[in-house]
């Protein structure tokens, strides 16, 4: 059984995760079909996905890791193909396709070299053997082959367009597909760590590829102006870091984060149409809140590394950028005190108990990729207040319109994929012009 | 060749035809050919069918449908008319359509590869209405100076995304080279494409532009119309200006294509005005059809001969006034019935929902009206002052860029029991004891006595009470469930799309008010001691009846608890399964609203005897008696006669044209720029109407398109003299967009015939 199966690792913990979201947006769609004649069909597809996302998670065998992996891809196609006569939907899964077969091809070519290293088809044996085996070339690619799959699976900057777009489906397939099938990117780096972490090379192009994605997305985020689009960056965003965080060998947060941005997510998209308001930021001097979430930063380093042994910067920098919104939302001082004391605390005491279960992971990346990562988080952070605190100046309004455009980085891809895939072929049309011509 | 200044002004006259669109949070029924009224309906059509492929007419295909299965009186029909329907439905003729240059440019380019030009500019000028709506502190710092011409532009000259995404160098230089004045820019249209068109056909390429954008112009021309802006002129200039680019880029690109286009313009402007009237020709006998339908639709109403009234000598004891809503017909006769079953004397009236008490709660930033969408609240309330809540402090954590990632983390987990429970349904029932309990203002300060006097008497007046019973009980209503972007438009229309309960709340407080008594008494409106008015919500989801008073007395609660019961097990739903539609937050038909509203009736509900139309009539009490000079009438046919108007006219719209004037599939509902609107997935539009799902129920659809049937219980001399009163009322009758029926003393209707 164990050839086949496993249940080692993060698997227990994404089992029930995708459990609880199969049971939840199944049922979710089975109401939200009601009355619909095409129910039976949405929810029979719905569940096809689920099965083949459950396969995945359990399999120890690669080429029933593979399988699975594609069947994923192609039926959450025919879930964005939905409605195929809505022309955006149709691109945007077109996108989808093209992208999910370039990256089976990267994880086809890490499992190929794999197994020719190794001999073996079994996870667990090949990792095992990984784990102790010199660095060598072909591991190296497959390494690189293996980050690429998830970089491309977890829809990272550029290659995001098609989260964004896919809004296009209704709304459970967005709920499944923003809260699990995304992850699994994240999951495939989680269970292939002893492959990959040696890599220098891997390691550095999952973070900055995964650290810019994630301030870009969460930049370009506050410029848009639906609710699904919203929520679709912000799943590219927290996507980054959740990559960044494997990447920089945060794995219980990154596992943390994984279970918790879907929960957060499944229950945003399932609860989109709820009439809410997201205020928009005040003007406020960008002097005040920078100084805050400074000396927020170095304290929660000073006291995480006197605590702990361990500045942990790009965790403490985070806390910090939370910490400075909620004092500047506050206004009494003894809240602000309160809540920033609390929660101090707390992620120390958090830091102390993940010491005291998991034993520290051995340095393997350079020292120096955390702090570059951070800095770049201060820059984001920086550019975020410049540019919502301080709207009518000239150099906020140039980037917001520039961020609000997604840095033009999908639009090449478009043209690409309609190149490579047209998809308003004339025959559609005049299929379309005769039925009109009927009604 | 016209001028510039004549170009303008059909600009601005297309522009300020759009009907406006309320925002989510107050999302009420409009008609959206609202401003086309003083047009003969099927002239409008005709011309909106040409400029916009718009629809407000069923396919022959229905009407055959409907002829074969004898849903349309024979009587009514002539050998003609049978033969041409006959002759349309083999013919399926594929009616002529103006097209924009953008579709032209479509047609004549190939594209096959690349992003198709229409669909490319509707999205683009949508983001950056959004854009505009959603960021106000950014975009709009001029207020209502703001020019949203202005804003587009600034957009589109810095953005270099669509450039690349089309294909085309040249773009960027185009929006540089465009005109900054919206006046302007249509001047060098006019002086580069246009020097040859008529008025007419000036007008037809206005409106077919602005269709592109109907929805957003809808939003803009809310807006509009509270601040004196020109936002959707302007949208028709942004509108005009990608014309204006497609045009010079065809001519500095593709020679051919701007020789296609060149001639294909030409031939259109000559073509267009004999193009609509052959539409018109060709729709002529649809409407004979549709006429006949609508006639025979009055077949099953029912209505009993008026006789010596027994019911005027003897006053009930509980008297229960109703908003006019359809749903509350469903609600009077049961509870009439359970009247009945328990002994206790009860009659029910219609009045509108609001019960005539114009009021709004003023909030920190915005004041929400609870009075119809045409009326402005003379009163409001103040909300109580509301600290930070914690929730939003946390949603602000999620929705902040900066602190979501901290966020998600810490507090993701908490949605665990939300996520598994699901959202449970919302009903508003302005339980806030301040805002129901404290003052009445008016726009100078408090209200005084005299003038909430006033309007206590005006209430009572418009309800028309021949004596007071022991128990009055005021009845608004309110949709129980949530996770619905257009959760208001199932609420009540005559409250501005919120729930019935504060106007209830505020006017049953009123009357029970000591001094406000004396001062009726002095007024002539004498309320007998002994009378109490209550206030109760009427649920419509689960026909639950929510007490919003104290000391509701047994009797009267078991009165309306024994109607909920006989009425929830008369229709096939179960209770329990209604209770679920209310509070099952992936539930897209929790009810069906006013789906099937056909029929307006002033007069007495006792008359309308037929049990088959329950839950289709609009039924507002009206005595003619005692109202000899129409003048309530007059008021009647003004207010809840326009509401319904609108409402009937945008469930019609959404069934004969869910495409354009429906809001598509709420499986894709997209909310956009909080509650301005909402889009269909991921872009086109804003969309406006109903959604496929509160019109059709999965194989065929609720709603039978019907022009309102306005039938009123009175002679013809009052009629016509309410009518000459209320002008907007008579337009829509004269021009035929609703149907005006009198009933005689004998039970019959006769049609009014418009002059």
């Amino acid at each position: 059984m164990t050839e086949w199966l496993t249940l080692s690792g993060v698997r227990p913990v994404l089992l029930a995760l995708v459990a609880l979201l199969a049971l939840v947006v199944t049922r979710y769609a089975v109401t939200n079909f009601r009355l619909d004649p095409r129910r039976r069909s949405f929810v029979s597809k719905l569940v096809g996905c689920l099965v083949a996302v459950l396969v995945l998670i359990v399999s120890n065998h690669i080429v029933v890791f593979f399988v699975a992996w594609m069947s994923i891809s192609l039926q959450l196609h025919r879930l964005l193909m939905f409605y195929p006569e809505r022309d955006r939907a149709v691109l945007a899964a077109h996108k989808k396709f093209i992208l999910a077969r370039c990256s089976e091809a990267f994880l086809g070519t890490a499992f190929v070299l794999m197994y020719l290293n190794t001999g073996s088809f079994q996870l667990d044996t090949i990792l095992k053997q990984f784990a102790t085996a010199p660095t060598s070339i072909p591991q190296h690619i497959a390494a690189v082959c293996l980050v690429m799959a998830a970089l491309i699976k977890c829809a990272q900057l550029p290659l995001h367009g098609w989260l964004i777009q896919v809004v296009e489906a209704p709304t459970p397939v967005s709920a499944l597909l923003h809260a699990g099938i995304i992850n699994l990117g994240g999951f495939l780096l989680l269970v292939t760590v002893p492959l990959w972490s040696n890599s220098v090379l891997a390691v550095w192009l999952l973070c900055l590829v995964s650290a810019a994605s994630c301030c870009f997305a969460a930049l370009i985020m506050a410029t848009r102006i639906s609710i699904k689009v919203r929520l679709a960056w912000s799943t590219c965003a927290q996507m980054g870091l959740m990559l960044l965080e494997i990447g920089l060998g945060y794995y219980d947060l990154a596992l943390l984060h994984l279970v918790a941005h879907s929960v957060y997510k499944a229950h945003a998209f399932l609860s989109v149409s709820e009439v809410a308001v997201i205020k928009q930021p005040q003007a406020r001097s960008i002097l005040r809140v920078s100084l805050v979430f400074l000396i927020f930063q170095a304290l929660v380093a000073a006291t995480c590394w006197w605590l702990l042994g361990d500045p942990k910067w790009l965790p403490s920098a985070l806390l910090a950028m939370a910490l400075a919104t909620i004092w500047m939302n506050l206004h009494q001082w003894l809240l602000r005190f309160a809540v920033s004391v609390l929660a101090i605390a707390a992620y120390l005491l958090l830091g102390a108990l993940v010491q005291q279960v998991v034993e520290p992971q051995p340095p393997f990346n350079s020292l120096l990729l955390e702090p570059i990562i951070t800095v770049l988080f201060n820059i984001f952070a920086f550019t975020y207040w410049l540019v919502h605190h301080t709207p009518s100046r000239r150099l906020s309004q140039r980037w917001f319109i520039t961020l609000n455009a997604g840095l033009y980085l999908d639009e090449w891809l478009t043209r690409l994929v309609l190149w490579l895939w047209p998809s308003h072929p004339i025959r559609y049309y005049q299929r379309r012009s005769r039925q009109e011509g009927r009604l | 060749m016209i001028t510039v200044s004549r170009f303008v002004s059909i600009a601005e006259q297309v522009s300020q035809s759009i009907a406006p669109q309320w925002p989510l949070s107050q999302w009420i029924a409009v008609n959206p050919f609202w401003h086309y009224r003083q047009q003969p309906v099927s002239g409008v059509a005709a011309h909106w069918r040409y400029c916009a492929g718009s629809r407000l007419l069923m396919s022959p295909d229905f009407y055959w449908q409907q002829w074969q299965q004898n849903q349309i009186a024979p009587e009514l029909v002539t050998e003609d008319m049978v033969r041409e329907l006959d002759q349309r439905t083999q013919s399926r003729e594929l009616l002529p359509q103006w097209r924009n240059l953008s579709q032209w440019v479509d047609k004549y380019q190939q594209r096959r590869r690349k992003m198709r030009w229409n669909d490319e500019v509707v999205l683009q000028i949508s983001q950056t209405c959004g854009l505009f709506m959603q960021f106000p502190t950014r975009f709009q710092q001029a207020g209502k100076d703001s020019s949203l011409y202005q804003h587009w532009l600034t957009i589109s000259r810095a953005d270099r995304g669509i450039e690349t995404l089309m294909d085309e160098a040249d773009l960027n230089d185009l929006f540089a080279e465009l005109p900054d004045d919206p006046h302007e820019l249509i001047s060098v249209c006019q002086a580069s494409f246009l020097t040859d068109a008529s008025d007419y056909a000036l007008r037809c390429y206005c409106q077919a532009l602005i269709s592109d954008l109907w929805g957003w112009a809808a939003a803009m021309a809310y807006q509009d119309a509270r601040q004196q802006s020109q936002w959707v002129f302007e949208l028709l200039c942004i509108r005009l200006a990608w014309e204006y680019i497609l045009w010079q880029l065809a001519e500095r690109t593709n020679t051919a294509v701007y020789q296609q286009l060149q001639q294909a313009l030409a031939t259109q402007i000559e073509n267009c005005e004999g193009q609509v009237s052959h539409i018109e020709e060709y729709n002529d006998v649809l409407w004979q059809w549709q006429a006949a339908y609508e006639r025979s639709q009055l077949k099953t109403l029912k209505f009993s001969p008026e006789n010596s009234d027994k019911a005027a000598n003897e006053t009930s004891v509980v008297q229960a006034v109703f908003c006019i809503d359809v749903r509350s017909e469903r609600y009077r006769r049961a509870l009439e019935q359970a009247g009945e079953r328990l002994g206790v004397s009860t009659q029910s009236k219609g009045f509108a929902g609001f019960f005539g008490v114009p009021l709004a709660v003023q909030m920190k930033e915005q004041n929400v009206p609870h009075a119809p969408g045409l009326l402005q609240p003379a009163y409001y309330v103040k909300a109580p002052e509301r600290k930070h809540s914690v929730m939003s402090l946390l949603s602000n954590l999620f929705n902040t860029p900066v602190s979501m990632f901290s966020g998600v983390e810490a507090l993701g987990l908490g949605k665990l029991k939300e996520l598994l429970t699901g959202a449970p349904g919302k009903l508003a029932t302005a339980d806030d004891t301040a805002v129901s309990g404290s003052a009445i203002f008016q726009a100078d300060g408090q209200a005084s006595v005299e003038s909430l006097v006033s309007l206590c008497e005006q209430a009572l007046a418009g309800m028309q009470f021949d004596s007071f019973g022991k128990h009055v009980i005021l009845v608004g209503h309110g949709s129980h469930h949530s996770n619905n972007a257009q959760r208001a438009g199932l609420n009540c229309g005559a409250c501005g799309g919120q729930s019935g309960a504060l106007s209830a709340r505020v006017l049953s407080r009123l009357l029970n008010d000591g001094e406000i008594r004396k001062h009726l008494v002095d007024r002539g409106v004498q309320i007998p001691a002994d009378t109490r008015f209550y206030s109760a919500l009427h649920e419509t989801v689960t026909d639950k009846v929510v007490w919003l008073s104290d000391s509701v007395p047994d009797q009267v609660k078991c009165l309306f608890s024994n109607a909920t019961e006989a009425l929830t097990t008369s229709t096939n739903g179960s209770a329990k399964q209604l209770k679920k539609q209310a509070n099952h937050w992936a539930e897209l038909r929790p009810e069906w609203g006013l789906a099937d509203n056909n029929v307006l009736f002033f007069g007495r509900a006792s008359r309308l005897t037929s049990s088959e139309t329950v839950g289709s009539n609009f039924l507002h009490d009206y005595c003619s008696e005692r109202d000899p000079k129409g003048a309530l009438l007059t008021q009647l046919l003004s207010a809840p006669g326009l509401v319904a108007n609108w409402i009937n006219w945008q469930y019609y719209c959404s069934v004969t044209d869910p495409k354009q004037l429906g809001s598509g599939n709420k499986l894709l509902h997209n909310r956009v720029a909080n509650d301005i609107g909402i889009f269909e997935g991921n872009g086109g539009d804003l969309r406006q109407g109903l959604a496929w799902q509160s019109v059709h129920d999965g194989s065929d659809f609720v709603h039978r398109p019907v022009r309102l049937q306005v039938i009123i219980e009175a002679d013809e001399a009052t009629i016509q003299r309410a009518l000459a009163g209320a002008t907007a009322f008579n337009e829509l009758f004269q021009q035929q967009w609703i149907n005006l029926y009198r009933l005689n003393a004998g039970g019959e209707l006769c049609q009014v015939t418009a002059e």
